[in-house]
């Protein structure tokens, strides 16, 4: 019996295209509801055609996005028959961590819903941002803190330490790079935020493509 | 560096993920060590030698055939 399909290179693709899929639907997500705002904003009526045709596009990228996902998923799962105890747990993490992702998007949103979206730095509620705040300094640390005890083997921490690698250079060549750029005038002053999720993207990118590649 | 680890696994008749799950790692963690993308650590490699009954040699093959250190 032999199942050399997970781990091959198809399986790198498949990462990228759920990874891929989920932010292209909380992206068109957040337009949706910017443009949404906006009309309100513009004291509300009838819709504009142009309008509708927009928003009907955006929401059928968004359905072709889910259903990659999907595939992308099923194919996931079904290659390699069943998943060990370890996978099952990774998954059950994996699930978790993206739902509380999106759940912390969708109220950015929620407060900002224009075309900035999640990287806006409009203010918020305190108790919002107290909360949303300690979803990330609770329960995540917990979590990774399992997830690196009991989920990982040594192939997926080396391909995790060669993302961080990835990541942390990245952040150290954009942050004085944009920052020099920002005392030059040649560009607006470094945010904190994209920063963070260059960061983020770049550390991802290489963690996949080492356990997947 | 070059293995026999799919090979040995075939005689088994045994999947990558129940390799895996003797070994305590992923089917990924499997392919990978197999398409020779990873190599395993030394604590990996005893306990794939001591799952087949062979030293780390049989099994891996970094391609030295001389005696010397250098």
């Amino acid at each position: 019996m032999d199942e050399s399909a997970p781990g091959a290179g198809g399986m790198f693709g498949r990462v990228a295209i759920l990874a891929v899929s989920s932010i292209a639907i909380v992206f068109g997500a957040g337009v949706i509801a910017g443009i949404l705002a906006a009309h309100a904003d513009d004291g509300g009526g009838p819709f504009d055609p142009r309008l509708i045709a927009i928003v009907a596009g955006i929401a059928l990228a968004m359905t072709g996005a889910g259903w990659a996902a999907l595939r992308a998923f099923r194919a996931m799962a079904r290659a390699g028959g069943r998943p060990t105890a370890r996978e099952r747990r990774g998954r059950l993490t994996i699930i978790a961590a993206a739902l509380t992702g999106m759940l912390i998007a969708a109220v950015l949103i929620f407060f900002d819903p224009t075309a900035e979206g999640i990287f806006s730095n409009a203010p918020l509620p305190a108790g919002v941002a107290l909360a949303l705040a300690l979803i990330i300094a609770v329960p995540v640390p917990i979590a990774s803190y399992y997830w690196h005890r009991r989920i990982v083997d040594e192939q997926e921490s080396n391909a995790f330490r060669t993302g961080a690698m990835l990541g942390l250079y990245a952040f150290w060549l954009a942050a004085p790079a944009w920052w020099l750029l920002w005392r030059g005038g040649l560009a607006p002053a470094p945010d904190g935020f994209i920063l963070y999720f260059l960061t983020h993207l770049v550390a991802g990118i290489g963690w996949m493509w080492g356990k997947y590649r | 560096m070059n293995n026999r680890l799919r090979v040995l696994r075939a005689e088994r008749g045994w999947s990558q993920a129940e390799l895996g799950a003797q070994l305590s790692v992923s089917r990924q963690a499997v392919n990978a060590i197999e398409t020779g993308k990873y190599d395993p650590s030394l604590p990996l490699a005893f306990r794939i030698g001591r799952l087949f009954g062979l030293a780390i040699e049989d099994i891996f093959d970094d391609g030295h055939t001389g005696t010397d250190n250098g």
